[in-house]
């Protein structure tokens, strides 16, 4: 009993009491836990994501030469694309938006069996591990290429850049410049035609850096034409290619160029060089040359090519006609033409 | 000894403050760190307007090859401000085809250039549209004019500022 005389009861008073209090604390509790998704809900959104994985994309396609710089990636076959840790378009981080030929139709090529894998996309382009379709395309000029899946309608990240597709210089050789003639006697003899790389003047700083012929990074593509005029009077019975080599100052001897670092066609057609394919009667000849040609990494070296051919002649009597010379490749030169720049546009839709 | 209604009141009361602790520590910190969903609409869109408006400008001035001339200079240089509109928004709506074209965009341009001891500004071409309060970039450009007869500064060289705003449409 208390002072006012009723009946303590004080265990069921605070059973009821704590009931009550907890009650109001679990419900703010609850409260609490409900608040959480609607504060999350924001951050879940798609869209807006995958327009920045797209601009990153974009950025990386634009303004990154890729990684690895030396030998660069372009060179590297896709059997190796393990080494290969970003495939970015631009020719140098000095100069953004501005992508290399060679660069863009690597990493484009369908019809090559080497082509990048979309794993190998997504490792160096988009993030490994993150499920996501993508479209990646470029328009400049003739050039268009597209990889990837089509666009959907809707839903997607997008993220578009202005760019320039840099073509190296061409070299055209008319074979008409190039015949010389010699005094009759021999029945056959072999004369050399040489492209002359100074790599030193190549990289005039009077040339901004978009405009110089590279031929440490560049595709030089040698073409030589008119070689049936230039040959029309002469008393050859057959002209055979016998070797192609690069001569480097300080070097004795030339050597011979490695199967995979060019290619040689004869009027449009691939020929291998170690079978000595006959030019005689052919319009023209074109040797590409891919990077890095050798000894590339020196900035001070001179590099020749040779083109060796063996000429054999019916008539021993009369004066024999062949083509032989040397061509400096220079700025100043007519038969080059320049690198150029194609404006151009690149997009990248990722969904 | 205790009263018998004291003892209650104490123990619902302490339940409220309870209550109210966890709500307005909940309300502290989810005020605090709420994260800003990445690239909100409106943030990705300018940042997309800005890029692409960045980068018709470096196009512009960035010759085809080394031989030639920039055209933004020589657009400036002529006071060809309608070869600029139209160069310029040719390059604003150039697709690959991938996807659809977009809505377009509006501009309006002026050159900021120094005579004697100030600067001035006078406008250099806009497009069709007018500006209504979009969100707006504002992208500028150094551009180089050589000596050049006839120029509002003279005929010295200087380097002018090109500033382009730009909306969408």
């Amino acid at each position: 009993m208390d002072i006012t005389g009723r009946k303590v009861d004080q265990d069921g008073i605070l059973s009821l009491d704590m009931l009550a209090g907890f009650s109001i604390f679990l419900l703010a509790l609850i409260a609490v836990f409900a608040m959480v998704p609607s504060v999350l809900a924001g951050i879940d959104c798609s869209g807006a994501d995958y327009d920045a994985v797209a601009y990153r994309t974009s950025v990386i396609l634009a303004e990154y030469p890729g990684d690895p710089c030396y030998p660069p990636w372009e060179t590297i076959p896709a059997s190796a694309s393990e080494t290969i840790s970003c495939l970015g378009l631009a020719c140098s981080r000095q100069n953004p938006c501005i992508l290399s030929e060679q660069k863009v139709e690597r990493l484009f090529s369908c019809s090559d069996p080497e082509v990048f894998t979309s794993d190998d996309i997504r490792r160096t382009l988009l993030f490994e591990g993150v499920p996501c379709q993508y479209n990646l395309s470029i328009a400049a000029g003739e050039l268009r290429v597209m990889k990837g899946n089509p666009v959907p309608e809707h839903e997607y990240g997008f993220a578009r850049r202005l760019i320039q597709v840099r073509t190296p210089a061409i070299m055209s050789i008319d074979a008409c410049s190039l015949d010389i003639s010699l005094p009759p006697g021999a029945s056959s003899r072999s004369a050399d035609i040489t492209t002359c790389f100074n790599y030193t003047s190549l990289a005039d700083p009077a040339i901004s850096e978009p405009y110089r012929i590279r031929p440490s990074s560049d595709q030089m593509t040698i073409t030589l034409t008119n070689i049936s005029e230039a040959l029309a009077g002469s008393d050859c019975s057959g002209v055979q290619i016998q070797s192609i080599d690069v001569l480097v100052d300080g070097e004795s001897s030339p050597v011979s160029l490695a199967n995979d670092s060019f290619q040689l066609c004869i009027d449009g057609m691939g020929k291998d060089p170690q079978t000595h394919p006959d030019i005689l009667g052919a319009g023209n000849l074109t040797l590409t040359l891919y990077p890095p040609l050798p000894f590339c990494d020196r900035d001070d070296v001179i590099v020749d090519v040779i083109l060796r051919l063996f000429y054999q002649f019916s008539d021993t009597e009369s004066i024999h006609t062949c083509l032989a010379g040397v061509q400096f490749c220079d700025y100043d030169s007519d038969w080059i033409t320049q690198p150029s720049l194609i404006p151009g546009v690149l997009e990248v839709c990722i969904w | 000894m205790y009263l018998v209604d004291e003892r209650g009141q104490l123990y619902t009361l302490e339940g409220i403050c309870a209550a109210i602790l966890v709500l307005f520590s909940a309300y502290v910190v989810l005020q605090g760190g709420i994260v800003p969903a990445s690239g909100s609409p409106s943030g990705t869109a300018e940042m997309q307007l800005h890029q692409i408006a960045g980068d018709a400008l470096l196009m512009l001035d960035t010759p085809g090859s080394a031989d030639e001339e920039s055209l933004l200079s020589s657009f400036v240089c002529e006071k060809n401000s309608t070869g600029f509109v139209t160069s310029y928004d040719a390059l604003l709506e150039k697709r690959t085809g991938a996807t659809p074209p977009g809505s377009g965009l509006q501009f309006e341009a002026e050159i900021w250039y120094r005579d004697s001891s100030e600067c001035l500004s006078i406008p250099f071409g806009k497009s069709g549209g007018v500006f209504s309060g979009n969100p707006a970039v504002r992208v500028s450009r150094f551009v180089f004019i050589p000596e050049h007869a006839g120029m509002l500064w003279g005929e010295r060289s200087q380097a002018v500022l090109l500033e382009v705003l730009v909306w969408r449409g």
